[in-house]
Parts: structure tokens; sequence; C-alpha cells
């Protein structure tokens, strides 16, 4: 029996989509819910659907491929989050930058249990800061259980290069409170830059129960629907990674979002290289997408506050959506920045509310049918429409001819419910809105390749030599994590030489991508 | 009397960052770091030159080395209270004022960190107007001031005195102890006296720092071109504005080496840097050169961009600021002119106009 299908699932703030996709990457059948407070009933809900209005069995179906907010969503509710231990392994002690120091101070509080600072760390060559003392360390250990912290996180300074100090002091843990205590060790998720390395690893540490709960209830759901393939997350760089990892390493998953909805925007439309623009409920996000893959941002990326090492996709975003409350000043209409989101059919006028959104003009214009609303109660003509559309045609082509630039030939994809609210004539020549454009979130999960990253600092003296080696070793941790070897390409590299320092020192970041080796069972 | 508060950190990276022309490494721990000793310890004043009293001792402060490493392995706080206990050591006489070596990049936050915690003042001035990559590439070097007894000193407190008879060997020696430091070491040297500062250091730098940090927020604020209010305040003119096409670098000698292409729309212009950007030419001729500065923005944040930051695909504008008066004449570009760093090419001022004093 064939058994190549890929479910791809994504659990936003409002909507639970899923999409069912054959072994050519054909959507199948495509389904949309809306997001449940546990989780795993949305999920279930949005699975069972797809099945059956598919009339394909569970064992046909490979594997499920899922991005979720759900752990921003946490640390914005700041909700159920662990408290945290801090151990910085940072032999020059530092004072200058306390733990957490820029953080909001209602994290801060919530999640920061107690921190302490023991010796160790390496230099960028790789050689001991200072040495590391196992007395020291042990009795950090217990003045941290003693503030009764559910969690350790434990950064050691340059421990990219090296994880072992930081191995030593989780086996000093798990000595004391056992093997099951949550730790969160920094070399694992990795990244230069002590700080941001830093708040990953305590967001990670805090996260720990609420996205193994969240994870767990929903391998749960997949097991009630007889769904016994794996189960894999997208992570921040929109590749997968095992769910047991995503369970240990939760922030991984934090900001997948974009990533997914411009992947899954470009091969909707049957390309590689386009401008993607996600119209959601709010705003509209623009990104650009070349071979396959979206532009980096240079920014620094943020959740809640807090600034993680995350590559993020650069995204132009303009506060434009389907929910945008438009009002009249001497005449002339001003679309947004606030929004109805959520509460479009409660609060919009063609659904008995009192504010007139660009829903609500849309329908006014006759550019889309929406089952039980009436157009009827906005009360503006034909000619007032005219120019709200204008003005969301000119907002929109200034983010596209912003992050165009050269790029003069690129074709533009609209995806999200909101891009069903544009004029038909809109949509002509390089403006394309594919079909299932408001699912390319989920097509974009279910498109997902695994990858491996090194980002590391290392002599470039002899460059192509200790460049292979890097490659080698990007390429060993994507097929650890399950990649096919013979898929595997180069889909970013950046080398940031480390001036005045001798031997040629850089920062290398390699990260492959391969497809996901199918455990096809008979 | 000024004080520097909070408020200000902002405005001072982005200031500084574009008197780095490129260089002087990222701000962004610095700031960090100022914030929290800032708020520790109350805000910084600022006394100007002529506050100064002869019998002041002035100490010209900045870290040396690769800005990444302090990325990782944090300053532990204490690097420049030691170094100026050294130097009262070794004086026999109490530091009374701070001051940035190097204006340009990081660099401007340093002597923050010292006052914040010292309340010692900094003063509104520093050696460059810009930044360098060299010790002796500076304004005390061409007054020829004595750059030594310096002192170094590394985030474990190791410490260093340095005596040399010239400002090149100290350059050579204190490169040296930088590596055996990890690569960073905080350093302090042309230690002055009240009445040698007027006419040694490139006085106003800070002020003028936090105007153009000022300038890009304002505009910022309403929705304004930043690009554009920057020029309009410092006699700044556009070399070229378009996309980063070609970025081609190394390290060599201990500096980031490359060039950049920005294609425009209707040519392509090159930008070469070592560390700092240093040239700009097309096809046919020279845009701008060192010592004007070359400052590289993204288009549409006008935030400054250092050649560490360098990416295909970046949107971007490129801007030249006239060079401090000091390094305009003969003896200055003998010392950072284009031809100092390999171009065989002569300066021609963007401006007739000057900045600094």
């Amino acid at each position: 029996m064939k058994n190549s299908y890929i479910i791809g699932v994504d659990i936003g703030g409002t909507n639970t989509d899923a999409v069912l996709v054959d072994d050519q990457n054909t959507i199948i059948c495509a389904v949309k819910t809306t997001t449940t407070n546990d989780i795993s009933i949305g999920f279930s809900t949005a699975l069972n659907n797809l099945i059956e209005q598919s009339a394909i069995q569970p064992n046909q179906i490979q594997s499920i491929f899922l991005g979720t907010t759900h752990a921003t969503n946490a640390i914005l509710q700041k909700k159920d989050l662990f408290r945290v231990g801090v151990i910085r392994i940072a032999g020059q002690r530092p004072e200058t930058l306390p733990v957490a120091f820029a953080w909001p101070q209602d994290l801060k509080d919530a999640v920061i249990g107690g921190v302490e600072t023991v010796g160790g760390g390496l230099e960028c060559h790789g050689g001991p800061l200072t040495s590391i003392c196992k007395e020291e360390i042990r009795r950090a250990i217990s003045r941290l259980l003693e503030k009764e912290v559910n969690s350790i996180a434990v950064i050691g300074v340059f421990s990219p290069l090296n994880g072992s100090q930081e191995n030593l002091v989780c086996d000093l843990i798990k000595e004391v409170v056992g093997p099951y205590f949550p730790i969160s060790l920094s070399h694992e998720i990795g990244g230069i830059g002590f700080i941001e390395r830093e708040n990953s690893t305590i967001l990670n540490a805090s996260l720990k129960r609420v996205m193994q709960q969240g994870f767990c209830s929903l391998q749960m759901a997949c097991q009630a629907l007889k769904l016994t393939c794996p189960l894999m997350i997208t992570q921040n760089d929109g590749s997968l990674i095992e769910i047991q990892r995503a369970i240990d390493y939760p922030v991984l998953t934090i900001s997948a979002g974009p990533t997914n909805s411009f992947i899954g925007g470009v091969r909707l439309a049957g390309l590689e290289n386009a401008i993607v623009v996600d119209i959601g409920g709010t705003s509209t996000d623009v990104g650009l997408v070349r071979k396959g893959f979206p532009i980096r941002s240079l920014n620094k990326s943020n959740i809640g506050g807090v600034s993680l090492n995350f590559p993020m996709p650069d995204v132009l975003s303009v506060a434009l959506g389907g929910g945008s409350i438009i009002r009249f000043h001497s005449n002339r209409p001003l679309i947004g920045p606030t929004s109805v989101a959520k509460s479009l059919t409660s609060q919009a006028l063609s659904f008995g509310g009192n504010e007139l959104t660009l829903t609500d003009v849309a329908l006014v214009m006759g550019h889309v049918e929406i089952k039980d609303s009436q157009s009827e109660r906005a009360c503006i003509d034909l000619v007032q429409g005219t120019t709200i559309f204008d003005q969301v045609k000119e907002k929109l082509n200034k983010l596209i001819f912003k992050i165009r630039g050269e790029y003069k030939d690129l074709p533009i994809i609209f995806v999200g419910g909101g891009s069903a609210l544009l004029p038909p004539c809109f949509f002509q020549e390089e403006y394309q809105m594919p079909s299932f454009f408001n699912v390319a979130n989920a097509y974009g999960a279910a498109l997902s390749e695994i990858s491996g990253t090194v980002d590391t600092v290392v002599s470039l003296r002899n460059r192509e030599e200790t460049l292979d080696k890097l490659y080698e070793q990007a390429k060993q941790k994507a097929v650890d994590q399950g990649a096919k070897k013979e898929t595997l390409r180069l889909v970013d590299q950046q080398i940031i030489p480390y001036s005045y320092v001798p031997n040629q020192m850089a920062r290398v970041i390699v990260r492959y991508c391969g497809k996901r080796v199918s455990t096809t069972h008979k | 009397m000024k004080q520097l508060t909070v408020d200000d950190l902002e405005n001072l990276s982005l200031g500084s960052a574009i008197l780095g022309s490129g260089g002087g490494g990222d701000p962004s721990y610095a700031i960090l770091m100022a914030k929290y000793l800032i708020e520790k310890y109350g805000p910084i004043r600022i006394v100007s030159v002529d506050e100064l009293k002869e019998n002041d001792l002035i100490v010209p402060l900045s870290m040396m080395g690769a800005p990444l490493i302090n990325m990782e392995r944090l300053l532990s706080g204490n690097e420049l209270n030691i170094l100026l206990q050294t130097i009262e050591e070794k004086l026999q006489r109490q530091p009374t004022v701070l001051m940035a070596a190097e204006i340009g990049g990081a660099n401007a936050f340093t002597p923050l960190l010292a006052a914040a915690k010292t309340g010692l003042p900094i003063l509104d001035a520093d050696m460059i107007g810009r930044a360098f990559p060299e010790l002796q590439m500076s304004s005390c070097f061409l007054k020829n001031l004595k750059s030594t007894p310096a002192v170094m000193v590394d985030c474990l407190g190791n410490r260093v005195i340095i005596e040399t008879s010239s400002a090149e060997t100290l350059e050579k020696i204190a490169r040296s102890v930088t590596v055996a430091m990890g690569s960073s070491s905080a350093v302090g040297f042309y230690l002055m006296n009240g009445k040698e500062v007027p006419g040694s250091a490139v006085t106003g730098t800070l002020s003028q720092a936090l105007r153009l940090g000022e300038a890009i927020t304002a505009a910022r604020n309403v929705g304004k071109d930043p690009i554009q209010a920057l020029i309009d305040i410092s006699d700044g003119v556009t070399i070229g504005k378009g996309t980063l096409i070609d970025i081609d670098q190394e390290v060599k000698d201990g500096f980031l080496q490359g060039s950049a292409t920005i294609l425009t729309h209707n040519e392509k212009i090159r930008l070469f840097y070592q560390n700092e950007y240093l040239l700009a030419k097309n096809d046919s001729e020279i845009l701008a050169s060192t010592p004007d500065l070359l400052v590289l923005l993204d288009e549409n944040s006008g935030t400054p961009l250092t050649s560490e930051m360098l990416r295909y695909g970046l949107q971007v504008t490129l801007i030249a600021l006239p060079a401090p008066e000091i390094w305009q004449s003969i003896e200055g570009l003998e010392l950072v002119g284009p031809r100092v760093f390999g171009y065989d090419i002569d300066y021609q001022p963007v401006s007739q106009t000057t900045i600094g004093a």
C-alpha cells in the first residue's frame, strides 16, 4: 500500500490549518479550524477532518510536520513557565551584564529563580579561560536547589567551540537530583553571542514543562487517530526536528511561522524565487525568497522583549489586514492600524458589529462572498470602496517596491486569508494568488526538510580544509537528525572574520538542508 | 555641566557607528553595559575641553582587539578600575577626567563604563574624530605627545605597563599583549595634563556623535528620511544608493580587508575597506576616500552598517562626511591618507566644509 502522504500542520494563535500532501508535493486536501486552549483538540479536529475528507487511511500517512506558535504564546502569556536557575561558566565573573538584564521585568520575575557564576569557560581559540572546580560547581548547584528552581540553564563562555564543560556541570546536577531533572545546555542551542545564547537557554529551560505537555498531547492525539507515523516539528529556520528534540529544546521551535508561510507561498506558486505577501487579520508581512529560502534579517530576533540568537527572515510589515478598522477623516478614509482581529465575526458591521473593516468593504465591492454576512449594514458606496482599495493597493505596492530592490523581475505571491479581499483585477501579470493561498503556513510545514547547522569559531589558515571539515560536521548533524545524505545541499554560509586576532580566526556559520529519509513500512 | 543619561545611549550608539565609518565594532553589548551601569550608579558628567584645569590628569581609554570577543567573553567590569588604579600607582597622581581614545564605534562607550563606576567625568573629545585601526593614528601623535606610559588590562585582571620611545612601537607591543590577553584588552595611553589637551585632542566629538544620532532618531520618529536628516546636519554628500551584490573579504595582517559592490540604478560602486571603509570608486573615478568618513547605511532605517555586517542583498545608501580638519593637513594625510592604506591615489575632499576642530 502506498504510504507517501505527508500532513503539514500550522497551529497559530487563531487558526489551526492542515494540508495533506502527496509525494509530488501536491495538496490533496486542506482544512482550517479554530485553535483551542488545549492545542491538541484543534489539532485533532483538523487531522480528523483531513482524513475524513480525503478518505485516506491513517497508515498511508508517512509523517506529520508541524509548526506552532505555542512556545511564543506561552512566553507572551507567562503561562506554566518553570522557574529557572542559571549557571554561568565564566572565569572572568562578569559584573557588566547581569542575567536577563534587558528582559521585561514581569517575565524576569516569572522566570529567573537564581543565578550562580562559576570558574571556567573558554578563550576564542578553544583553550581554557580559567580552570574549572567541581566543588565550586556543586556548591552553586545546591544554592540554586535551595531556591527551589524547577529547571537549570547552563551557559559557558565560548561553549559552542566545545561543550564538555557544560556537559560536566550537567553530570554534576544529575548526581544531586537524578537523571530526570530538566537541564538546558547552551551549546546544544548554539550560536556565538553570550547574551542571546543565554537568553535562549533560559527561555528553553522555562518552557520545558508547558512544551512537553503540549507536544505530548499532540502525540496522544495522533495515537487516538491511529496515526502511528512520526510527528516532527519545524524549528526556527524552517527545518524539522524530532519531537523528542523539540521537547528537550522547545525554544528551537519558537519562531517558525514567517519562514513556513514564505516557503509555502513560493512553492504553492511552483517557484523558487519570489516575493511573498502574507495578508492576515491584523497585519501584512512581506518577504523575499531566493532559491527556496527566505532572506535573513539584519536584526536580532526578539520574542516577548527578549533578544534571541535565531536567524529570522527579513520581514517588512504594515498594519493592514482583513480586520483592519476603517475611519473617515474629513471624508478621507484611513485604514488601520487597529484591527478587530479574532473578533471579525462579532465586531465587523457585516456580522452585526459596529466597526467598518476592510472585510466589510470587500463584501460591498463584491470581491468576496462570505456566508451569513450582511454587507448592506456597511453603509459605504462603491466610490468610497474604490478609494479605500486604491489605498490598500498603494500600501502593498510600496512594501513590494521596498523589498524588491534590484530584483525587478520577481513575481509577487499573495497568501493568507486577507488576500482574498483584494479586487480580482489586482492579480495580473506578476501578481499571483495561488490556490490554497490561505493555508500557505501549513503547506510550508509539509515541505520542510532536515537541516544541520554549525556555528563556531575556527582558524581559517587552511581555509579550504577547515571549511570542508565544517561542511562535513554540518552534514553529519543533518544526517543524525534523519536527513537523506545524497539530498543535502549548502543553504547558508557566513564567515565573519575576527579582526586583530592572529591565525585568521573567524566565526563561521554553515547550514545544510536535505530531504527526510522516508521510513517506508511494507 | 552636561550629563549623559540612559536616554542618550541609543543616539550615542547610532552617532558613534556613523563616525566609526564601518569600523569600531558592534556596540550592541556596550550599550547594554552602559545602560546597566548608569542605572546602577547614576548619570555621567560630561566636561568640555575649556572646563579642564591645568593639573587635570586625563586618561584616554579604549578596548583593543576583536570587538566580537567581548560578545562572548563579557567584560568583567573590573578592567578599567584596575587600569586607572595602575596609572595612579605609576604616576602617584589620581586620574581626574576620562575620555574616549576613539569616538567611532563601540569604543565611544568604553570610558562610560569606567566613568559610571568611578564617578569621574568624561571629556567631550577624542583623539581621532572617527575610527582608525592603529594606536598611532591619533591627533596626539600629530602633536608629538608622549604615548606612554600605557597600561593594558584583561578581563581576568592581568595588567601590563608599557613604556616605549614611540607610538609605533607601542602599537606593535600592545598588539602582541592583546593577543596574549585572549585577543581583547583594555588600554589607556596618551595620558595628558589639562593644559596639553587643547590643540591635541579632537574636541566636541562626543556631542557631535550625540547630535548625529539625534538627527536619525528624530527623523524616524516623524516618518522623515533619516539619511537625509543626517546629511543635512553633517555637510555630508550622498555617494550612491542601491543593493549590495558582491562581498569579497579576508583577514590580512589582523585587519578585515575586502570590497563590497553596490549596484545602483546606473553604475556599480566598489567600496574598499580595512575594518573601516576607506575608498569608494566607480568604473571611471574615485568618489571618496579616507580620511573623509565613508558611511554605509541601511536604506530604510538609516542604521549604520559595520564592515562585519555586510551581506548580499542589503539595500544601502553610501554617504561621505568631511574628515576632521587635522586629517586634511599634509601631516594628517601622511598618517591616515589613502596611500597609507595602499591606495595609490590623492585625497580629494568630498566637501569644502569641515567638521570637528
